[in-house]
């Protein structure tokens, strides 16, 4: 129904403005109408989202350089993908695909359609594997809920909108080209900006504690772990500009939030000795 | 007439709920991902039975919890995850300087409308500074734990 609104709404637009082959005016008038249209329904397909996700990726990736550490990776690789089998979006269009970046900070950072990074500095905070599992859980709760892809702006979605509208794209070409190119770049400068600098709303990192609260559960970590990274982070003092909490709501409501929802939730799980193990020597 | 709109909407809701019980499911699911596995059992780590790629069309015979029950064009029956797929159209724009004939499936599926690899590649041209984090993202992409390994993880951690 939708697609047919939008064709519908250029085929009125295009005789008008065709004459004068004003490609601009069509464009501006098509987009007018369709942008609101698609943003609402976040309508990027499973292959757009993959395709903005590694743009992203590789935007996080000229900031926080990749960890050569294949011992390191691997097992956070493992801890993620038990996670993304125990979360209500298992299947991205090129999977879910997780990485240690060098840096001292305690942050991690989940970019569209599955790619996830997890910092040093993150790492060493964790007191255990069920710590580690709860920040995981948190970022894979983003990507599953698509919560990057409210960055994208009017710009960003200009492309999106007119590569569903085919009688514009046919006659148009490569104009139309041009402006998808146009509008990719500014969805990966929109998103980006959301996932490295400015964050999530409060209402989609509140999203994220919940939803990851019950991955983590679901697979068979203990929940309150996460709480107690909260805390160890809110007692080190370490929210930081560069935290993982800079962006977030404050650590302390968050940690209340949390706990009240694992009561309310009745989750619960034991952090197994043999996990804190292996954590301590894949994480020495 | 107030008699006969009250029976056309029954009708209509009676009809209505007996679709529904008809079909709890679709008929058929197109797969959304690059590249799946259709598995033996209703279980991420179970036995793959046969492969299935972007835009391939998926028979359904039941719907269990979040798993469809699946047969492919070749014969070949097993379980996939309902977030791999989609009951709704997809719409897969073919390279135009490829005959449909010498289309493969990777092309298919890396020539869906709006951002693609071809905008990817456009994007990369005018910012030639990212081209190696792009390879670091290739490098990333290309890591798999493999399912063993997986199973060997979870057993060894008491997970699920």
């Amino acid at each position: 129904m939708k697609r047919f609104l939008l064709i519908m709404a250029v085929a009125v637009l295009v005789p008008v403005s065709a004459n004068a082959l004003d490609l601009s005016n069509v464009i501006n008038s098509a987009v007018n109408f369709t942008a609101g249209a698609v943003k609402a329904s976040k309508n990027l397909t499973p292959v757009q989202e993959y395709y903005l996700g590694r743009a992203v990726a590789a935007q996080a990736l000229q900031e926080y350089p990749l960890s050569s550490d294949v011992a390191l990776n691997t097992y956070v690789n493992k801890i993620g993908q038990t996670i993304v089998q125990a979360s209500d979006r298992p299947e991205t269009f090129g999977g879910y695909h997780f990485a240690v970046v060098n840096s001292p900070d305690i942050n991690a950072f989940a970019c569209p359609g599955g790619f996830i990074f997890v910092t040093t500095g993150a790492i060493k905070a964790a007191q255990n594997e069920d710590q580690l599992a709860g920040v995981i859980a948190h970022e894979v709760a983003h990507v599953a809920n698509k919560h990057a892809l409210k960055a994208m702006k009017k710009a960003a979605w200009t492309g999106v909108a007119l590569s569903t509208v085919e009688d514009v794209a046919s006659t148009y070409g490569s104009d139309v080209v041009q402006q998808i190119n146009a509008s990719f770049g500014s969805a990966v400068l929109d998103v980006t900006d959301m996932v490295l600098k400015s964050g999530f709303s409060r209402g989609d990192e509140k999203q994220a504690d919940e939803k990851g609260l019950e991955y983590m559960t679901h697979a068979g970590y203990n929940p309150q772990a996460l709480v107690d990274f909260f805390n160890t982070m809110l007692n080190q003092g370490a929210a930081g500009s560069k935290s993982l909490f800079a962006t977030h709501a404050a650590t302390d409501t968050r940690i209340r939030v949390a706990e009240a929802y694992i009561k309310n939730k009745g989750l619960s799980g034991d952090t197994a000795a043999v996990r804190t193990q292996r954590f301590k020597v894949a994480a020495k | 007439m107030k008699q006969f709109i009250i029976a056309a909407v029954v009708l209509f809701v009676a009809v209505g709920a007996f679709a529904k019980s008809k079909a709890p499911f679709p008929a058929e699911v197109t797969v959304t991902s690059k590249e799946i596995t259709i598995k033996k059992d209703k279980d991420h780590l179970s036995k793959a039975v046969a492969k299935a790629l972007y835009g391939d069309k998926l028979k359904v015979t039941t719907k269990q919890d979040d798993w469809y029950l699946v047969t492919t064009d070749g014969g070949n029956t097993g379980w996939v995850h309902i977030s791999s797929v989609t009951t709704k159209k997809i719409n897969i724009k073919k390279d135009a300087t490829v005959s449909e004939k010498t289309v493969t499936h990777e092309e298919v599926a890396l020539a869906g409308k709006g951002f693609n690899k071809q905008v990817e590649q456009s994007y990369v041209s005018a910012n030639p500074s990212i081209a190696e984090a792009y390879k670091q993202v290739d490098k990333m992409e290309s890591f798999r734990v493999p399912l063993a390994e997986l199973s060997a993880f979870i057993k060894q951690g008491q997970l699920k």
